[in-house]
């Protein structure tokens, strides 16, 4: 076991490291290099003179005085707005701000309700994300893993090879590109779904019509989400258990006179699970980060949608504040599939991870 | 293992003959050759005149493909111009007048989209005066256009613009005794005479020979004139047209090479890389496979998608920018823990250990053992990641970003998203570029699912 | 030595089914086995050995083509024939256990050791938990594994570890027969030795009877009481030890024991010229005259009987008579 804490010691120091990197990453690229700040800068200089010059009294004063009196006064807007030290060691400070989860305000997006905090902003839109996302995860993993094991059961048949060529077909195309096809079909031709958003203008006005509401406009991206991802959980499934199935142990059991129920549970799926259950946390985290361009087609107004929205503005606290959540997520989630993992395969704890 | 195929050749061989592998082959080699097409059918400069809008005014806007006038030939109607004029030229005393006459035929079921005329001028110093009349089949006679034109090239707009519209309205006063509110030209001008022959719905075409007459006149002896009438249909081409009168075979032609090349190219160098990395990391020993796997572990956790995007927005960057970062984002990942575990594996087998024992060197080893074993791999790899390359530049072509000088597949999808073609069923200029996109990802697929057979023993007991 | 027959098989055919054909590779296989006695199996790599010991206990992997003959076990009727829940409860383990080859394999990794071996007897037998435990400790001791290998995983033991536990899961419920498959092949020599004289001592233990699958017949020949030569999915030799051993008639089985290095002769050790024939598109007549030194036309035609050549020593060669060696085998 001590080795087991070792390993443990360790990867939380590298994925520690690693949050570090691609976060001040993101505050680099979100920042242009720093040619964010010379833009606040002009525009502060600029707000500030045109201030000093609606004052009657300020134009009187002798040019000379004037200039002084500006440039002391846009310093001290600058420096008030923290931008008066330079950039590389303003990035650092981000940084900090940013793994200790002091998102700050947004440069220009606000939340419905009008509030300008990153935090706010965010937690406004994750659970419209949630609710298309992990939702249509947790579908696609229950179908295609049930299918998977279907298909293990009778490889090789048309059943199977037919399921194959479809998941790959399906999981090759990304869900946006579906989306696409799918609104034409279903939204433009058939009329039996609306092609996007999340709630009808304006919104109907009882608690059950909102629920029904919001739930028909869920339905297509989430028929589409799950159509383009349960081919993964098939096709993996399928394998994973398939190879399984060709181990000797489980030739072994089958001589042992185990009955089939136990063969399949105890020496199939039990070994077969790992990898699994690692992919479906993985998906079901991923799944918080919305899908940019899934959430673009449909205009669900999610996370992914608060990304391209935050980059399209260029505002760089919101690109940051989401990035670092997102990091923080996805490598607190690597780290308990670590724990995860060797609790299900006792070969890990031994060897220290040696064996993935 | 026995079973194996070794040699590249034998397992293209193999790959080739499975019915999976025979169609994906087909299907890229096709594109292919689309592609190497592409710039004999469709030159360079079609594709960069491709935001020079002025270049496909002779196109109708959103038009639907041609071939769909055979399946419904009564909804569907094609383009007329008409450039051939008769020239007459007569001088009454100071002036000058020059007659120019042409004529079509109009034969369609459905009324025009648009009616353009164009109108190109050239004098030395005064302008002419010059009147367009388009005479109907049924005798009737329409003032399209009567003013001073400017040198040089002039379009009137006759069904959109104002001012011609009005023009159109002084003969459907003198035919219906009033004039409607909204004027609709095209419909108009080609029209049986009924007091429904503004409304698309329930007037009668007009089928005949129309005859277009236009007279300049002026003070100048030196007075040129040539018209050029457009008669836009709602049909056009193998693809259909977009909103800015773009022929979309030429973009979908065009998507091929780029397709292709960004698809291809970052699919090789890629899993090369990761493959290399990943052997060569397991190869030399401990301590450079745990550099190389911690490496790894970075870069599966960055997030690629939105930092392209966020590259992308910041910096404005061409196919081949886009592809270095891309490149520089998988220098390793997946497949480095692929052919990491696969080294590993194959260098306890028991050959290896007995080459290892009786003295073989070790690159000796990785060159006839493991890069053996590796190779075969790394083509289903290849065919595998490649289409997920192809999605990735037609994602960021959709939002906008990708390489703005030429189109793409993903660059005509987002353009038909943005103008709302999902909405209002302008489905030429959705399906086929997305069916090229599908086409080429499943050939990568279909080879990739071939080459696996071959490659992975689990599959190919049958 | 009872004389009634544990297991008698006979015309049994195994074929799989692939992309290029079905592979023969059990092809009408008959033989018989008394009480206590170890037949040793022995033949080149892709023979058929394990897909006949396969056939026998009836694990069969997906792609089979053909499966028939008949395989009579003690008093519970023929394998072949019998509907697959009583091959399970009746034959499994009960009455023939198995080690498979590559035992390291064989061992499921995420259930611990002991439960392993334990299974059999609370599934077969319904023993508690506790009852199979004190079962499973014995069948450990009589090994000679550790207690605490209990309670270890399967990656915790070293291979000779593993190959213990293994054939100590397969005597947990004393059946009456045990097909080793290349019981020692993956281990050294010292741990070959002990795992032998462990099968030996547990053989006059339990008066257990063996059949040992092996292509050493070196090996073959320190526990077996009859040996069966295969040949491409074919015995073409069968019989008492001291008849193959010291009067090998088919060629195949002469070139065999002279391929066998002695470090008591100064004989350089012969190799087989050739190799194994594709079990696709086997040669026709005599599958081993492409290799055979003494074919004939007829060879090339005709497919040799296995005929008794007197005191159940079974040959498979047209010339029988003709080509019986000289005692150049083991002694
Ligand atoms: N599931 C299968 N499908 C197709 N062919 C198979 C299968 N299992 C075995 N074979 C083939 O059948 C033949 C006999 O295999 P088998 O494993 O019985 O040989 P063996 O004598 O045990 O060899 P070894 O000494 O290497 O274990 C070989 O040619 C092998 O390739
Ligand atoms: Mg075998």
């Amino acid at each position: 076991m001590p080795g087991f804490t070792r390993y443990l010691a360790r990867r939380a120091v590298l994925l520690a490291i690693t949050l570090i990197l691609v976060v001040y990453a993101t505050v680099l690229i979100a920042n242009m290099g720093g040619y964010i700040d010379k833009l606040l800068k002009g525009q502060i200089s600029f707000e500030v003179t045109q201030r000093l010059n609606r004052d009657p009294a300020f134009t009187r004063l002798p040019q000379q005085e004037r200039q002084r009196m500006i440039d002391e006064r846009v310093k001290a807007a600058i420096r008030r707005a923290g931008l008066d030290q330079p950039f590389p060691i303003r990035s650092l400070i981000q940084l900090k701000q940013a793994l200790t989860l002091s998102l700050g305000r947004a440069s220009f997006l606000k939340s419905s309700t009008g509030s300008p905090e990153v935090a706010d902003i965010i937690m406004e839109r994750l659970p419209r994300t949630i609710l298309l996302f992990t939702t249509g995860t947790v579908l696609a993993a229950v179908a295609g893993i049930y299918l998977g094991l279907i298909q293990a059961r009778r490889a090789l048949s048309r059943f199977d090879k037919s399921a194959i060529l479809l998941a790959i077909f399906t999981y090759v195309q990304p869900p946006w590109f579906f989306g696409i096809l799918f609104i034409l079909l279903f939204s433009f031709y058939l009329r039996i779904f609306p092609p996007g958003g999340m709630i009808s203008a304006p919104p109907p006005a009882t608690p059950t019509g909102y629920i029904l509401d919001v739930l028909y406009h869920l339905s297509l991206p989430l028929i589409t989400w799950v159509f383009a991802t349960f081919g993964y959980w098939s096709y993996t499934t399928r394998n994973i258990v398939l190879q399984t199935m060709s181990e000797d142990f489980v030739t072994a059991a089958r001589a042992k006179g185990l009955p089939e129920n136990t063969i399949l549970f105890k020496y199939v799926l039990r070994p077969s699970s790992p990898p699994i259950v690692t992919s479906i946390a993985l998906a079901l985290v991923f799944s918080w980060t919305g899908a940019i361009i899934t959430e673009i087609v449909f205009n669900w107004p999610g996370i992914g949608l608060l990304f391209w929205e935050a980059i399209s503005t260029l505002d760089a606290p919101v690109i940051i504040g989401l990035t670092v959540i997102l990091a923080y997520l996805l490598i607190i989630t690597v780290f308990l599939l670590d724990i995860i993992y060797a609790l299900l395969d006792p070969r890990i704890k031994t060897l220290g991870g040696a064996v993935r | 293992m026995s079973e194996q195929p070794v040699g590249i050749k034998q397992i293209f061989k193999e790959v080739a003959k499975s019915k999976a592998g025979a169609l994906g082959f087909a299907l890229l080699v096709a594109m292919l050759i689309l592609a190497m097409f592409t710039p004999i059918l469709a030159p360079y400069n079609v594709a960069r005149a491709w935001n020079d809008l002025r270049y496909w005014q002779d196109n109708p806007a959103l038009a639907a493909p041609a071939w769909v006038r055979f399946l419904s030939p009564n909804s569907y109607s094609g383009t007329v111009t008409l450039s051939n004029f008769s020239l007459e030229r007569s001088f009454h005393g100071q002036y000058t007048l020059v007659r120019r006459t042409g004529s079509f035929v109009y034969m369609y079921d459905v009324f025009p989209t648009e009616v353009r005329l164009l109108l190109d001028v050239n004098y030395t110093a005064r302008k002419p005066r010059v009147i367009a009349t388009l005479e109907r089949p049924d005798g009737k006679g329409v003032t399209l256009y009567n003013g001073m034109p400017v040198k040089g090239e002039n379009v009137v707009s006759v069904s959109v613009d104002p001012k011609y519209q009005k023009l159109i309205g002084y003969f459907l006063y003198e035919e219906l005794g009033y004039v409607p509110a909204a004027i609709h030209p095209e419909i108009v001008l080609f029209a049986k005479k009924s007091k429904y022959m503004n409304d698309r719905q329930r007037a009668d075409v007009l089928k005949g020979t129309y005859i277009l007459e236009v007279d300049a006149i002026s003070f100048e002896k030196n007075l040129s004139v040539q018209p050029k009438l457009i008669v836009y249909g709602n049909s056009y081409g193998i693809a259909g047209t977009d909103n800015y009168r773009r022929d979309l075979t030429v973009g979908l032609m065009w998507g091929a090479p780029v397709a292709l090349a960004f698809g291809t190219i970052a699919a090789v160098v890629t899993v090369l890389l990761q493959v290399v990395i990943g052997a060569a990391g397991a190869w030399i020993g401990p301590r450079a496979d745990e550099i190389v796997q911690r490496a790894a572990d970075f870069f599966l956790v960055i997030p690629v998608l939105p930092i392209l995007i966020l590259i992308n927005v910041v910096y404005t960057i061409n196919i081949w920018l886009l592809l270095s970062w891309v490149i520089l984002f998988s220098i390793v990942g997946g497949v480095t823990k692929i052919s990491r575990s696969m080294v590993l594996q194959i260098r306890e087998e028991q050959y290896v250990e007995a080459a290892l024992s009786y003295g073989a060197s070790k690159k000796r080893i990785l060159t006839f053992h493991i890069l053996p074993r590796i190779i075969p791999y790394t083509f289903a790899l290849i065919a595998l990641s490649a289409p997920s390359y192809v999605f990735l530049e037609a994602a960021l072509s959709f939002l906008g970003l990708g390489d703005p000088n030429i189109p793409s597949w993903g660059r005509l999808l987002g353009q038909a998203f943005d103008a709302g073609a999902l909405y209002y069923g302008w489905w030429w200029w959705v399906i086929f570029p997305a069916l090229m996109i599908m086409l080429v990802s499943l050939g990568f697929t279909l080879l990739s699912y071939a080459f696996d057979k071959v490659v992975n023993p689990r599959l190919r007991e049958e | 030595m009872k004389m009634t027959a544990l297991l008698s098989v006979s015309g049994l055919h195994l074929y799989y089914r692939t992309s290029r054909g079905p592979v023969r590779a059990v092809d009408g296989v008959s033989l018989e086995l008394k009480e206590g006695e170890t037949l040793a199996v022995v033949g080149e790599s892709g023979s058929g050995k394990s897909s006949m010991a396969y056939a026998i206990i009836r694990v069969l992997p997906r792609n089979v083509q053909r499966y028939c003959g008949s395989v009579v076990f003690d008093d519970a009727g023929d394998i072949v024939s019998m509907d697959e829940e009583s091959v399970r409860r009746k034959v499994r383990w009960k009455g023939i256990s198995m080690v498979f080859q590559g035992a390291m394999n064989s061992l499921n990794p995420v259930v611990k050791v002991g439960e392993q071996i334990m299974e059999p007897l609370i599934i077969h037998l319904g023993y508690t938990k506790e009852g199979a435990r004190g079962e499973a400790a014995r069948a450990m001791v009589d090994v000679g594994l550790p207690d605490y290998v209990m309670d270890r995983y399967p990656h915790e033991l070293s291979g000779g570890m593993k190959q213990r536990a293994v054939i100590s899961m397969a005597l947990v419920m004393k059946p009456k027969l045990v097909i080793l498959d290349e019981p020692t092949s993956a281990l050294d020599v010292m741990t070959q030795a002990n795992i032998m004289n462990l099968l030996k001592r547990l053989k006059r233990q339990y008066g257990l009877s063996y059949i040992f699958i092996t292509h050493d017949l070196a090996l073959a020949s320190e526990l077996a009481d009859i040996v069966a030569i295969m040949y491409a999915g074919k015995i073409v030799e069968l019989g008492s030890a001291e008849d193959v051993y010291l009067r090998p008639a088919h060629p195949y089985t002469q070139k065999l024991l002279r391929s066998v290095p002695l470090l008591r002769e100064d004989r350089e050790p012969e190799f087989i010229p050739g190799a194994p024939p594709d079990l696709v598109d086997p040669p026709p007549g005599c599958r081993f005259h492409p290799r055979c030194p003494y074919a004939k036309e007829i060879c090339r035609r005709e497919e040799p009987e296995l005929k008794d050549m007197g005191g159940e020593h079974m040959v498979a060669c047209h010339f029988t008579g003709e080509l019986r060696g000289g005692a150049d085998g083991l002694g």
